[in-house]
């Protein structure tokens, strides 16, 4: 029995939230807007809301605003996926890919906002553990293909990755971004552009006070293509060879057509 | 008014592609090729990545050169039995250039190699037909006689081994000639994205000295079952073939070629290749440009590991 309940013990030990939150902890109550984006046909983008309020007794919130400020930071990741990253060298003339590293587990879409400057919200350790904040993505085991690469050298690939994201707004960081008003109703727009990766989501509003987490909620909406988008999408990657088919199949009929509305004579 | 591409994963304006299927299929029907060698530059010039640009492109030249073929067989100007033996080289052809596509792919040259087999087929086939099509304007403007070669005559084609009777063509030559052509065009088509009727047709005419007549129909009924082949292979191999941007490129370069027939009616032979000789050498130009200039950023992105 005895040697159960340390099992139990070290089992929750192991599990235990990143953020162990003291037994005081407050609560949040958070929401998206919506926690499916469909692409459509039509889809060119779209703007979620995330909204929430942070739960307190009655009789502390008159204290809580003359004393205490509350920070709020809401990381938003996309599905993870290896990236290659390729550097092109001028070789006789022409700009041909050279160099290639690999990252693992590269978040296909990442968002950070807060309330206030990262660095004046809570310490720089704990941005870094938790990977907060674009230049702090640990992008792990980089796999270089030809040739070594200097540790240098494979920071300005993981850089690159950042920057390439961000010129596809997939990538970006709104330091007061998070609106908080009467240090109790907080709202926040997470903008995601036409190219978004599908797949499962996580957003994680973490709620700061004194440079300590207290609160703690995570969201997971998803990103979907739907309809028709998401029907060719599956039946080429899932059945090729009768995509294709089918693709020789309509492209004969349409050129039947074509050859009998236009015959001359 | 965007549409979202399924298989691309980007938003492309509808209009900008009907446009473009209507401007290629014009100079398609103006001309009588299958213009993928200008719609995969066109493609790649609008951001959509290069794989998917080929893979598709083959796809609508299928349509196209379907409905030519269609016609011709009306009209029995197909040689079957020719058109199968340069069928069974272009299967040689396609299997091939897909695997090299793929595996270029997974070495991250794949863009470099279309850039660079385009420059290399555009600049060459571009300065003959320029340099051809003035000569041909000069020579009709002094009053002389345009040259052309006698067919019949005997070349060191008709010393090869395994030789064929064609009916159709009144031929009998070796089977070794129209299998490499055959397979050229089918290479060109799974790295290019192009129908290859370009090289064929001359090639037909002028190495193999086929009739005129059935040279047309027998070079679309090969391009139609070679393209067909390859959209099959990419679909298969790479995933790169998009439904959305085919059709609309197809019922863009339908329409577009119908008013291309009617204009190349009014309009001289020689100058028709001049202008096509222009066209030409500005995509090339262009693709040059882009492989010479330091481009905006050195590193690019894919997805996957390619271990």
């Amino acid at each position: 029995m005895i040697r159960f309940r340390t099992l139990l013990g070290l089992v929750s030990l192991a599990i235990m939230p990143l953020f162990s939150l003291p037994a005081a902890s407050e609560k949040l109550s958070v929401n998206l807007t919506t926690h499916q984006v469909a692409i459509t046909s039509n889809f060119t983008g779209a703007t979620i809301t995330l909204f929430g309020a942070i739960q307190k007794p009655l009789a502390t919130i008159e204290d809580d605003q003359q004393v205490v400020r509350d920070d709020l930071i809401v990381i938003v990741r996309g599905p993870s996926e290896d990236i290659t990253v390729r550097r092109k060298e001028r070789v006789a003339g022409i700009w041909v890919n050279r160099a290639a590293v690999t990252f693992t587990n590269v978040p296909g879409f990442y968002f950070v906002a807060s309330t206030d400057k990262l660095e004046d919200i809570i310490s720089e350790f704990t941005l870094n553990r938790e990977e907060i904040g674009t230049e702090r993505l640990a992008l792990s085991a980089p796999f270089v293909h030809n040739g070594a690469l200097s540790e240098e050298e494979i920071s300005n690939f993981r850089k690159a990755v950042v920057a390439e994201k961000q010129r596809d707004n997939l990538y970006g960081e709104a330091e007061g971004g998070v609106l908080l008003q009467d240090n109790t109703l907080f709202s926040m727009r997470i903008n995601i552009p036409a190219n978004v990766p599908v797949g499962d989501y996580v957003v994680r509003v973490l709620l700061v006070r004194d440079g300590v987490v207290v609160g703690s909620k995570s969201l997971r909406p998803s990103v979907n293509k739907s309809g028709i988008e998401r029907m060719l999408y599956r039946f080429a990657h899932n059945w090729p060879l009768l995509y294709g088919l089918s693709a020789v199949f309509v492209a004969l009929f349409a050129g039947w057509a074509a050859s009998v509305v236009f015959r001359r004579g | 008014m965007q549409i979202y591409l399924p298989i691309a994963e980007m938003s492309v304006n509808i209009f900008l592609i009907l446009g473009m299927g209507v401007a290629v299929g014009f100079i398609s029907g103006m001309f009588g090729i299958g213009g993928g060698f200008l719609m995969t530059p066109f493609l790649i010039f609008t951001g959509l990545p290069p794989a998917v640009a080929v893979a598709t492109e083959v796809n609508q030249i299928m349509a196209t050169s379907a409905s030519g073929a269609f016609a011709y067989w009306r009209r029995r100007s197909i040689d079957f039995k020719m058109g199968l033996v340069l069928l069974v080289g272009g299967i040689i052809g396609s299997v091939a250039g897909v695997a090299l596509f793929s595996w270029l792919k997974s070495k991250g040259q794949v863009d470099l190699f279309i850039s660079l087999s385009y420059v290399l087929f555009l600049g060459v086939i571009g300065s003959l037909m320029f340099v051809e099509s003035l000569r041909t304007i000069r020579r009709t403007r002094q009053g002389l006689p345009v040259g052309r070669r006698k067919p019949g005559s005997h070349t060191w084609i008709h010393g090869l081994p395994f030789k064929m009777r064609f009916r159709r063509s009144k031929l009998y030559i070796s089977a070794i000639p129209p299998l490499a052509i055959g397979a050229v065009v089918g290479v060109l088509a799974a790295i290019m994205g192009i129908g290859g009727g370009f090289i064929m047709v001359p090639a037909m005419i002028y190495l193999l000295r086929m009739p005129t007549n059935v040279v047309v129909g027998t070079s679309l009924f090969q391009v139609v079952f070679v393209t067909g082949l390859v959209t099959v292979l990419h679909a298969v191999n790479t995933q790169t073939v998009d439904a959305i941007l085919a059709l609309m490129l197809i019922v863009g370069g339908v329409v577009g070629a119908q008013f291309g027939v009617q204009v190349a009616e009014k309009m001289k032979s020689e100058h028709l290749r001049a202008l096509l000789a222009i066209i030409v050498l500005g995509v090339c130009f262009k693709l040059i440009l882009s492989l010479v200039l330091e481009p905006e950023t050195l590193f690019t992105l894919s997805a996957g590991g390619g271990h």
